[in-house]
């Protein structure tokens, strides 16, 4: 039977996740859901998981198996009812067999007061039979391969038998994300097999093109709405990439920046940090580079240039910023800052020394240290420069605030993690900046961000672009480089695709929102 | 994938640890005559029984992921306690029960504050260590409290068949024991997934704050036994015996991880490093040695081993290339790394 | 986790009224409390756990658990005796103690950070080494009578009725608080401490920084030694491994004072102060001599429990 989403509404102060979505999804079917980041996927996936509630008075009903319910309370609720949930990082324990942990999610057959491990193993065989896995169930989790691991999550979402009839649908919360492009297929094959076990199966997914050769239907979310729903075999890719694309009118108003780089060349004056001069040599130059995904990737970057770097999750797009950053070791190939080549054994110390600056993608692992206070995080990596100066600390983190615009004031001494993501980010943003690096690195700087702190950064970019800093962004969200970039590089299976830029007119929305999903 | 050479690696990487002890044997074998015999190495054996049992213990605390300061000092209270209730009368079966039930008490105490106030395991388990350590003081007034009863305890913590001792033998049925319920009860599996990461086993049901206590409990179990032991073994009781068994039982668990399932707490390497670190000291002390050289041994031994089983692993390399690039899910590998809060 | 400074005044020295409470009740009711014989004597019996618990802090903060503080302290005091009984002058004597604590620390630091091993097994090893070292020294015997009674006249001064080895603590404490507090190295010890991953991504020598929390430790024991050996001029076996409990208590205490949620200097030292008042107060009173430990852990849990659940996950968690 199918299972069916209607008028699904779901607010959050100052914010409408999903707003009367509507959605069928048929046994025997996948469906892919898609749409950019902030555009409801996930909070659809929470309501059909019993983790968020809709609206109350919206309306809205989830249908079952033919049960209509107002909303699922919990995830044991769903799990109840039959909905099974992947996602992208699997449950499986990496120092136990793929037995062991298979059976640590279910109920272990007992036999008296032990374990019956040749019943655990019967029913791992059995299971993998039964979805035609082909694995030894003694095999080591670590030793999986990520395709592997969530076929192996997914089997035992579903179960066999009486489990397998009691699974009325099966959601699959990005499971593909962390699989490389060259099992993508195998897995998804496997999917197929699963769907045609008559289960509906719900992919949420980023890969375009994965979704178009296995999909069945396709629905698109985009700020909280189902801008459309249909055959998979009925759209183009134009189609599909058009209608994730964010509006800009959505966006709130265009960015003007007056006085650009005023306010960040008074910073580096009260620092004494030494600004950058004009220069006609590119600031940085990537040569021929090999390393992991990497393959004889050039490309160079003039100095107050903002370049975007867009790709799919295998082309290189992740790689690349850590080896900037100095935690990737080069196999071969050069990287030159300022005339200067960095040495093949790189460090995070020996980047920052040659000028690199990076904001990294996930804030709370590698981007600050919660506990600490503002004043520690903003100047960890310069606290040399403030020995003994305790009054120009306390100015320097004021004079952030207020340019980089941390909110609330004034509270140096907070702990960080009590800021919220948009403002711990662009407290990031001024640690970085703060001694005027010749390159600064953004990687994925608006995920998580409220609107407001995203047009600050934006801000922000442009003028430490104006004062000469060479600028690279690293983006999953298409919109925001239109806005910033003058020249944007696709990058595919490990070199630079395509290039698109403002002055040919081929940097477009449409264009760069192509080389991020397809 | 497999390589040969990473396929001799796997196996390195499984067994070293047997074959150091098998060469240590050979070498202290060689080096003195009386080592090999019957007669020393049950006596060793004997000797290492009580530190043995109270590794049982630890292998709760460190597998579910905790540390407990407490250990030593609450075999050393109950060993007075034993001894305490011996002066009294007591029979050898209620003066075992009653440390049993004491070290439990106490690992219910480190539970309790740990899991429901919330504080941290390292401080909880400090304080009530150093409480039990000041009740032992007062029970024994800073002396040493000898018994000479019950002679049912002494005989079955010196006696042996041969060269097993008794308490060796009971050592051994335990460690069996913990074994099956590591490895075919539910409860030892949910403990290591707690160990892992509370998060995902909260997540997938487990009741995580009963395991929890429950560990310090059994931990707390096992030091009621070994103390029962100890007062057996040596007739009598101070606030000093016993209280510096701690971090010696910790090093096996650890050294376990080393052994037949790498990165993975398990009995059969807790035996082994058992075997190794108690003849080691046992060889040196038989070669001439002084006693002092004991000690510059065990830790000598404990460096190399845990050096060689970090050098060693293999648990990263044999990973496929293709799956490169992806986190992994989880915080360690069935038991804590360093104790103080892994980053 | 460092609190906003106006709102909490009383949160953060909250643990010094504690103390003058209940130096006030002790002196009431004992009115040999207050004098400052008293106050001299159990102020220097907490010098030896003070230095302990400020050697243990340093490691704790960079995030690291080093036990082998206690055999350490042993080994240096029984190593610098050695040296004295080979005819050496007081001074290198004393010196000796000093760089065997610098040597050992050196020992840790390069197990735990070079060879990866984690600290707490690294230490743990290198504490058994430390023993075994310390009793292979004397033959498991002690050393008496190496210094010379001009030293340890130097060792006996009192400044303002208080013996100088208090002084001295005090003067480590300081020169701590001051490293820790007010320096990068110490800003960035305590960043290791945190997260070293972010740390090293700023661009900290993590490593070095790392290392060097063990040396400093291995210092201040062998300073510590330096003065036990001084003052007493022998040297015991088995010195050391008890001082390893209170000392950690206290450091665990500091953490609800000034900087609550971290460990620090001024709460360590406050801390010492408020066990040291404590158990001579009990003491006073007619408490018998068991009551010490007891205290320490009553004390250092219901402190711990009456702050905030900041304050009690603190940096171990």
């Amino acid at each position: 039977m199918a299972l069916e989403a209607t008028n699904i509404s779901v607010s959050f102060p100052g914010v409408k996740a999903l707003r009367k979505v509507s959605l069928v999804f048929q046994p025997g079917r996948i469906h892919a859901v898609l749409g950019a980041n902030g555009s409801g996927k996930s909070t659809l996936v929470k309501v059909l998981t019993g983790i968020y509630h809709p609206d109350k008075d919206c309306g809205g009903k989830i249908i079952i198996d033919g049960h209509e319910y107002q909303s699922i309370e919990s995830p044991s609720v769903a799990h109840e009812k039959g909905i099974r949930v992947v996602h992208q990082e699997s449950p499986l324990v990496h120092t136990f067999t793929v037995a062991e942990s298979v059976a640590l999610s279910k109920e272990y057959p007992m036999k008296g007061p032990r374990v019956d491990w040749k019943a655990v193993r019967k029913y791992v065989q059995d299971l993998f039979g039964v979805f035609e896995i082909d694995m030894d169930p003694d095999t080591l989790t670590e030793h999986l391969t990520a395709a592997e691991r969530n076929m192996v999550a997914m089997a035992t979402a579903i179960g066999m038998n009486r489990e397998l009839e009691e699974t009325k649908a099966l959601i699959l919360d990005e499971a593909d994300a962390s699989i490389p492009e060259a099992e993508a297929e195998y897995f998804l094959k496997h999917v197929r097999r699963i769907a045609d076990m008559g289960i509906p199966v719900i992919m949420v997914t980023h890969r375009l093109k994965a979704a178009r050769n296995y999909c069945d239907d396709v629905s698109i979310l985009n700020g909280g709405e189902l801008v459309y729903s249909g055959l998979i075999k009925d759209t183009s890719e134009d189609l599909i990439v058009s209608n994730m694309i964010r509006k800009p009118a959505e966006e709130g108003q265009q960015l003007s920046v007056d006085r650009p780089g005023a306010a960040l060349d008074e910073l580096w004056r009260l620092l004494g940090s030494r600004m950058r001069p004009k220069k006609d040599t590119p600031v940085l130059q990537i040569k021929r580079v090999v390393a992991e995904n990497l393959n004889h990737l050039s490309l160079e970057l003039k100095t107050g240039e903002v370049l975007g770097i867009v790709g799919i999750p295998d082309s290189g797009v992740n790689e690349l910023p850590l080896l900037l950053g100095g935690e990737l070791a080069l196999d071969s190939g050069e990287v030159v800052v300022d005339g200067k080549q960095l040495s093949r054994k790189s460090s995070p110390r020996r980047a920052i020394r040659a000028g690199l600056a990076i904001l990294p993608n996930d804030r709370a692992v590698r981007g600050g240290i919660m506990p600490c206070s503002l004043r520690e995080n903003m100047l960890l990596p310069n606290e040399s420069r403030f020995w003994h100066k305790k009054k120009l600390a306390k100015a320097t983190v004021d004079l952030c605030s207020d340019i980089f615009d941390v909110n609330p004031r004034g509270q140096k001494d907070m702990d960080f993690g009590k800021f919220s993501g948009g403002n711990q980010q662009k407290a990031i943003m001024a640690k970085w900046l703060l001694p005027c690096p010749a390159v600064f690195i953004l990687n994925d700087p608006t995920y998580g961000v409220d609107p407001a702190s995203r047009l600050k950064i934006f801000d922000l970019i442009k003028s430490a672009a104006h004062s000469n800093i060479g600028i690279i962004i690293f983006s999953t969200e298409p919109e925001q480089l239109v806005n910033v970039c003058t020249r944007v590089l696709a990058l595919q299976n490990g070199k630079v695709g395509g290039e698109l830029t403002v002055q040919d007119g081929t940097l477009t929305r449409e264009a760069i929102a192509k080389w991020c999903y397809t | 994938m497999h390589t040969y050479k990473s396929r001799f690696m796997l196996l390195l990487n499984k067994y070293i640890i047997i074959v150091i002890f098998l060469i240590v044997m050979a070498v202290f074998g060689s080096l003195s005559v009386k080592f090999l015999s019957m007669q020393n190495l049950g006596s060793v054996m004997l000797t290492q029984a009580i530190a043995a049992c109270l590794s049982l213990g630890a292998m709760f605390i460190l597998v579910s992921g905790e540390f407990d300061l407490s250990l030593g000092y609450n075999l050393n209270f109950c060993a007075v306690l034993c001894a305490f209730l011996a002066a009294r009368g007591w029979g050898a079966v209620p003066v075992f029960f009653a440390s049993v039930l004491m070290g439990t008490f106490a690992g219910l105490l480190n539970g309790l504050v740990v899991v429901k106030l919330k504080i941290s395991s390292f401080i909880v388990t400090l304080s009530i260590g150093l409480m039990l350590s000041g009740l032992s003081r007062a029970v024994t007034g800073g002396g040493i409290l000898s018994v000479s009863e019950p002679k049912a305890l002494m005989n079955f913590a010196r006696g042996s068949i041969g060269p097993w001792g008794y308490c060796v033998i009971f050592f051994l049925v335990l460690a069996l024991i913990v074994h099956l319920v590591f490895s075919h009860t539910p409860f030892g599996r949910h403990m290591y997934a707690v160990g892992i990461s509370t998060k995902a086993s909260f997540m997938a049901g487990i009741k995580v704050d009963r395991i929890r206590i429950l560990a310090f409990m059994c931990a707390g179990m096992f030091a009621g036994i070994s103390g029962a032991i100890l007062l057996g073994q040596l007739g009598a009781a101070s606030s000093a015996y016993g209280t510096s068994l701690l971090l010696p039982a910790y090093a096996v668990v650890f050294l376990s991880k080393t052994a037949i399932r790498p990165g993975y707490i398990n009995i059969p390497g807790l035996l082994i490093a058992t075997l190794l670190i108690s003849f080691s000291k046992n060889g040196v002390q038989m070669i001439g040695v002084p006693n002092w050289g004991n000690h510059i041994f065990e830790g000598a031994v404990l460096i190399f081993a845990m050096w060689l089983s970090t050098r060693f692993s293999v648990s990263g390399r044999l990973r496929s290339k293709k799956t490169q690039g992806k986190p992994r899910t989880g915080k360690g590998d069935g038991g804590v790394s360093n104790g103080v809060g892994s980053n | 986790m460092v609190l906003h400074m106006s709102k909490n005044l009383f949160t953060r020295y909250g643990l010094l009224l504690i103390v003058a409470v209940l130096f006030i009740v002790f002196s009431l009711s004992n009115s040999a409390f207050p004098t400052a014989q008293n106050i001299s004597a159990f102020l220097v019996g907490r010098v030896a756990v003070g230095f302990f618990a400020i050697a243990a802090l340093v490691p704790l903060v960079a995030g690291e658990f080093d036990i082998s503080l206690g055999y350490m302290l042993g080994f240096c005091i029984m190593l610098g005796a050695k040296v004295g009984s080979m005819g050496a002058p007081a001074w290198l004597t004393l010196l000796a103690a000093v760089l065997s604590g610098i040597f050992m620390g050196c020992m840790n630091g390069l197990l735990t950070v070079a060879c990866r091993i984690p600290s707490t097994i690294s230490t743990l090893g290198s504490g058994m080494v430390m023993y075994g070292l310390a009793l292979g020294t004397s033959n498991s015997k002690s050393i008496n009578g190496v210094i010379d009674s001009g030293a340890k006249a130097f060792f006996r001064l009192k400044i303002f009725g208080l013996n100088i080895s208090i002084w001295l603590l005090i003067l480590v404490g300081v020169i701590l608080f001051y490293v820790l507090e007010n320096t990068p190295f110490g800003r960035q010890i305590y960043a290791v401490g945190y997260s070293e991953r972010v740390t090293r991504l700023a661009g900290a020598r993590t490593k070095m920084l790392r290392f060097l929390s063990f040396v400093i430790a291995g210092l201040i024991i062998g300073v510590s030694a330096m003065i036990m050996l001084g003052q007493s001029g022998n040297a015991y076996p088995d010195t050391g491994p008890d001082f390893l409990m209170p000392g950690l208590a206290t450091v665990f205490l500091s953490i609800t004072y000034h900087t609550v949620g971290r460990y620090n200097v001024p709460g360590t030292l406050v801390a010492l102060l408020l066990l040291g008042v404590v158990f001579n107060g009990i003491g006073l009173m007619g408490a018998p001599f068991w009551v010490e430990d007891v205290v320490n852990g009553v004390i250092l849990l219901l402190v711990v429990l009456t702050k905030s659940s900041d304050a009690r996950k603190a940096q171990t968690e």
